[in-house]
């Protein structure tokens, strides 16, 4: 992972620096990234279902372990195939995805769907490379 | 009194290969064994067909394409990242664990911790796992690693996914029904032994004479009898034992005929296994080399392995050069070679390593050579930075692994893609 440098005090010669036992440290970048190593998982996104939160190419962070409340954003399995959709669970135990694009329709599991659904993880994260 | 309590993953390679392709989940699925060999871990589905493990693919070619099973080869990255994942969420449940395999581990689990009951831990600890990894688990619950392992079995077999015997009533009704070969540490040969005596259950091996157990199994099998009756004789191996040799060999997809192509595959596993025991924080006192034909072969069979002793050391660039000593004095010309192999040997740690008398500067230096190509690999992948020739376009000696998928979770280029 990258670590970028910590601001480096300059002080006059002879005077000891306060920063001295700060010098060494970098910031991991993955640790602003990543809050569960083990669990977390990467994926790069295709399609344009979700914009403006995750463009094309994009590439998200996701996390097995932190809470699913309603609104977030999870990668999960309906019939066997990927997709990538805001969650909503209502009283009545069905299920919406919905997808931040208005040109795109929400997917409806009703309470007694009896296909394939697992969510994968929540989405925490969404990485764009500018130089791309 | 506390429980110990077997998780085990199942069918974990399968596992591993759907959680990244949800297509395969309502499908029938198999991995196979290096180069593509034998069948070594099928899904529910391929159990129910009734297609065995351990058994070359070709003897069940036709069912495997009438039933359009899916066949994978072993993908080690992908399995090993995950069954770490997994062992890294059995954590959060006990400190005391024993990793036992690559989809096992024995843990204890504190009777004040689980108040309410084994069953509703395990219960716990098999839904937060799948939930963190995505791996579904079997939890059998014993007294004993003994009776875990049976409780594991059964759980495998019931709804929950749990299992737990530590009452007596649940111990003798189970019991009575497990066979001999159900048991752990019982094979065939043992399995005939007891049977010769009239002993054919886990039941009657628990109620049987403990001295005369002892001499029909040996203290092995005393140790057994005890654990059956609950009382615990295996304590869990938590600290992982350091290994006392490191081993890296392979079949070759083709007949390897060279030497310098024979030489190559010697680097690469030198390599492979020197990085492997540095990481361990080990060096080598001695090293083995060997080469096979192919077995199966009737004319031109020629195996052949040496063993030297070597000047102590975890250096890639000096095991190379007496692994191909060795290989200079065992190659025979006109061969068609299947196999070769590394073996390091007499591992010891390192922090217990004398200096060297002549050219411990140039060692030392070799050693921060070593870390920087091992973070390097570690960082870009294994194969970044290696030893010897540019690798040559002649890659007979690689591994066959046709149904190959991504490494998904080690190789930025081969992350999973998702439409969204």
């Amino acid at each position: 992972m990258l670590a970028a440098p910590f601001i480096d005090f300059k002080v006059p010669a002879g005077f000891p620096s306060p920063a001295t036992d700060y010098v060494e440290t970098r910031i991991d970048f993955s640790d602003l990234m990543i809050q569960n190593p083990a669990f977390t998982f990467f994926a790069y996104a295709e399609g344009d279902s979700m914009t403006p939160d995750i463009q094309d190419g994009n590439l998200l962070v996701i996390d097995r372990k932190v809470d699913q409340p309603n609104g977030c954003i999870v990668l999960a399995s309906v019939n066997n195939t990927f997709c990538v959709k805001q969650l909503f669970r209502y009283r009545d135990g069905s299920i919406e995805l919905r997808p931040t694009n208005d040109k795109y329709k929400s997917i409806n599991l009703p309470s007694e769907f009896e296909g394939d659904f697992e969510i994968f993880g929540r989405v925490i994260k969404v990485v764009r490379d500018l130089l791309k | 009194m506390n429980a110990v309590a077997l998780i085990d993953c199942n069918s974990f390679y399968v596992s591993c290969e759907r959680l990244f392709q949800p297509h395969l989940n309502d499908k029938p699925v198999i991995v196979l064994s290096n180069n593509d060999g034998c069948i070594v871990s099928r899904s529910q589905e391929v159990k129910t067909l009734g297609i065995p493990v351990g058994i070359p693919l070709f003897q069940v070619r036709d069912r495997v394409i009438k039933h359009d099973v899916q066949v994978y080869s072993s993908n080690y990255t992908l399995y090993g990242d995950i069954s770490s994942r997994v062992h890294e969420a059995i954590r959060h449940f006990s400190d005391r664990i024993e990793n036992y395999s690559i989809d096992e581990a024995f843990v204890e689990l504190e009777e004040n911790r689980y108040l309410q009951s084994f069953f509703n831990a395990g219960v716990e600890i098999r839904t937060k796992i799948k939930r963190w990894t995505g791996i579904p688990t079997s939890v059998g619950i014993g007294p004993t690693k003994t009776l875990a392992k049976i409780a594991g079995n059964v759980a495998k077999e019931s709804p929950e996914g749990v299992f737990d015997i530590m009452c007596k009533d649940r111990q003798e009704e189970i019991l009575a029904k497990t066979e001999l070969l159900d048991i752990w540490g019982i094979n065939t040969a043992t399995a005939k032994k007891l049977k010769a005596i009239g002993i054919s259950s886990a039941k009657e091996l628990r109620d049987m004479d403990i001295r005369s157990g002892r001499k029909v199994l040996t203290v092995v099998g005393a140790r057994m009898i005890q654990e059956l009756r609950g009382k615990p004789n295996l304590s869990l191996e938590l600290i992982t034992t350091r290994r006392k040799s490191i081993c890296c060999s392979r079949s070759f997809s083709a007949e390897v005929k060279s030497y310098s192509e024979l030489a190559e595959s010697v680097r690469n596993f030198v390599s492979t296994a020197a990085e492997k025991m540095r990481g361990q924080r080990l060096f080598a006192n001695a090293l083995n080399l060997f080469i096979e034909t192919n077995r199966f072969k009737e004319k031109g069979l020629y195996t052949n392995s040496a063993t030297i002793k070597i000047q102590p050391t975890d250096s890639t660039r000096e095991l190379i050069g007496y692994a191909l000593q060795v290989l200079k004095r065992i190659y025979r010309n006109g061969h068609g070679y299947r196999k070769s192999g590394v073996i390091l040997l007499g591992l010891q740690p390192v922090e217990g390593e004398t200096p060297r008398l002549f050219g411990e500067k140039q060692y030392q230096e070799d050693r921060t050579l070593m870390r920087t190509i091992d973070n390097v690999n570690a960082k870009y992948g294994r194969d970044a930075v290696r030893f010897g020739l540019a690798a040559s376009n002649q890659t007979r000696w690689h591994m066959a692994r046709n149904h190959l998928s991504k490494a998904y979770t080690t190789d930025p280029d081969q992350l999973l893609r998702v439409f969204v």
